[in-house]
């Protein structure tokens, strides 16, 4: 294949008037949530995945990811000038850019936090253009038992990477996966803990799980802290930094963006990881490490670039292989579930216009982004002022109608009431509940790819690990858990994110 | 080693589903053999294995985390529960206006920093916006009011 036609197919894809205003309209709403305290891009495309059934395939999928990256854009602009990161990634943001702030220099903070993301951005563009067609070569020559193994690989990566407690967080993939078999059994029509319910008989709906345990459960967890909201800080500065601050700057932003695009790549990985990673990283190389914490440009710069960098090339497994790196993937899997289209190697070979279109979208989001964001800066500051009191009625009410009009069902209310309150109790109990989507959406396709393998091996579930593939997959995810369960690596793992 | 009231509960919720959904599998569900996987063949292999690990979030050491209780949002917890329950009771029968005011105003008074004026402004606000968007932009086919009994 070709990557130069790929790309002109792509462009001519992305740049419909139509997709282009979903691209705009997703980097939009994508810079407000990420602006807003308490509304995170997993909230906004939950709420807004019942209003996608009316579009295509490809401008719901451009627009969800837009809300995605450009809510990497606006958490960084909480996070200099209020030091709230507006969602996890931006946390190490606000480290160095609030201190920046607070010299008055917040300005150059949003610039340089604005201009390192763009090129991160247009960088892992290019990754996953390139990236992408390989793994999708290699993905088709998978066979049911790799497949398997890969998913398992997956869910455990994705576990070891994300913070806090591993069994948990293992529980919650076990309990998606056992919540993801209700319905009618796909090979034997069997009904399956239905209980009797016909609205039971599809599965439970991922659309109502995904809303309840991120709109409404969010909801609820924001409620506890009510009333401690931070002020912000009125003066933004001049927003060009010098030509100094800039070239300190260069070095931070390029490895900060390569960490992100192979960060980025690996299961429960993502924006989040790149950050936290590219921040230590430029800690351990200053000549200066005292500077951090108190104002360095260098730790806005690199985990900028990093985040961005990471959140971009996270579409790879989920475009490629099928299998979602976090929880927004998940609900981008999910978006793709609702449209008809089963994700996997397939959708590069039998939907090129979408793959492509959406790729060659995300540079130009980045692209819409770096214009919405650097003149408009002191608008998206205001809207930070909206407190969270006024927010959440509308949170749920968009919930609500969402939820109802996916199938004008009041059955699907209850639903959302009674996974919103699960959980938010997980919540409270310290389960987070990104593995949990993971492990729903993976669910089927697991016990599909393990059925079919264990048929092809004449029931011998030695076949798991007698195929070298698969075997190396599952070596590898043993090793990630053990390497977890090391009380030495354990407690490093948690210093890197309690820094 | 010392195990944390949050501990307990989390991993008995884990293994409370499990065992659910083990005895439902186990009741009604073929299982089949490794050849031919019934019905029943995941559920049981994924709800012992959820049982196992909620015994394993019992017994595992208890981390750093493990401190901050914030007080649970009991006020916020009812009217936030109770919001899309009574759209669910009334959207059928009344029609989605005044459905929609019922939702809005209960979620509104899930805030202890709402006043009551303020409940009052923002749920006019909301209550124009949503209709306009839901109903004349999205277009839902919802009748506005509807006088139907159920």
């Amino acid at each position: 294949m070709d990557v130069f036609s790929n790309l002109m197919l792509g462009l001519a894809t992305a740049a419909t008037l139509e997709n282009l205003s979903y691209c705009l309209i997703g980097t939009v709403l994508g810079t407000a949530v990420g602006v807003l305290p308490g509304l995170g891009p997993s909230t906004t495309i939950a709420l807004l995945l019942p209003f996608t059934f009316a579009l295509g395939p490809t401008p719901s999928l451009i627009m969800l990811a837009g809300i995605y990256y450009g809510a990497q854009y606006g958490g960084s602009t909480t996070a200099i000038l209020l030091n709230l990161p507006g969602e996890p990634s931006s946390a190490v943001t606000a480290l160095d850019g609030y201190q920046m702030a607070k010299q008055g220099r917040a300005g150059h903070a949003l610039a340089v936090a604005a201009l390192g993301s763009f090129f991160a951005g247009t960088v892992a563009t290019f990754v996953i253009v390139l990236f992408a067609p390989v793994m999708t070569s290699l993905a088709l020559e998978f066979g049911p038992a790799e497949y398997f193994s890969l998913i398992v690989l997956g869910l455990i990566f994705s576990v070891a990477l994300a913070h806090g407690s591993v069994v948990r967080a293992l529980a919650m993939v076990v309990l998606g996966l056992v919540l993801s078999l209700v319905g009618n059994d796909v090979t034997s029509g069997e009904a399956r803990f239905t209980f009797g319910r016909l609205e039971l008989a599809e599965g439970i709906n991922f659309v109502t799980l995904s809303v309840g345990f991120f709109g409404v459960a969010e909801i609820l967890r924001n409620l506890e802290t009510e009333g401690a909201e931070g002020t912000a800080t009125k003066i933004i500065g001049r927003l060009l930094p010098s030509w100094p601050d800039l070239r300190r700057c260069v070095g931070p932003v390029l490895r900060g963006t390569a960490l992100g695009s192979v960060l980025g790549i690996l299961p429960g990985g993502g924006a989040l990881l790149s950050s936290f990673a590219s921040y230590s990283l430029e800690k351990k190389l200053s000549k200066t490490p005292g500077e951090f914490g108190k104002g360095a440009i260098e730790g806005v710069a690199g985990p900028e670039a990093a985040n961005n960098a990471g959140a971009q090339t996270s579409f790879i497994p989920m475009l490629t292989l099928g299998l979602p790196a976090n929880a927004v993937m998940a609900m981008m899997v999910g978006a793709m579930v609702i449209q008809g289209i089963v994700p996997g190697p397939n959708v590069a070979t039998e939907q090129p216009a979408l793959f492509w279109g959406l790729i060659v979208s995300m540079w130009i989001g980045n692209l819409m982004l770096l214009v919405l964001n650097l003149p408009l800066v002191g608008l998206w500051a205001r809207m930070m002022t909206i407190p969270y009191t006024w927010l959440f009625p509308a949170i749920l009410t968009f919930s609500a109608i969402g939820i109802y009009s996916l199938n004008g069902n009041v059955f699907d209310l209850y639903a959302l009431c009674l996974s919103g309150v699960l959980g938010y109790v997980l919540l409270r109990l310290g389960c987070e509940p990104a593995p949990f989507l993971l492990g729903f959406v993976l669910g089927p396709m697991l016990e599909e790819h393990m059925r079919r393998a264990l048929l092809l091996s004449f029931g011998h579930p030695s076949v798991f690990v007698t195929r070298p593939i698969s075997a190396g997959l599952l070596i590898l995810a043993l090793l990630a858990l053990l390497a977890v369960a090391l009380p030495a690596i354990a407690r490093k793992r948690s210093k890197v994110f309690a820094e | 080693m010392r195990t944390t009231g949050r501990q307990l509960k989390a991993g008995g919720i884990f293994v409370a589903i499990g065992a659910f959904f083990l005895a439902t599998a186990l009741l009604t569900l073929d299982i089949g053999s490794t050849l031919r996987m019934g019905a029943g063949f995941m559920p049981v292999l994924l709800s012992c294995l959820l049982i196992a690990l909620g015994i394993g979030v019992v017994l595992e050491r208890a981390g750093e985390d493990e401190v901050e209780a914030r007080p649970i949002p009991w006020r916020g917890l009812a009217f936030i529960t109770l919001a899309p329950l009574l759209f669910a009771l009334t959207v059928k029968g009344l029609g989605l206006a005044p459905a929609l005011l019922g939702l809005i105003a209960t979620s509104s008074l899930a805030s202890r920093m709402m006043s009551l004026t303020q409940v009052l402004i923002v749920t006019a606000v909301l209550l124009a916006i949503s209709l306009l968007v839901f109903s004349y932009v999205l277009g839902l086919p919802y009748p506005l009011f509807a006088l139907s009994a159920g």
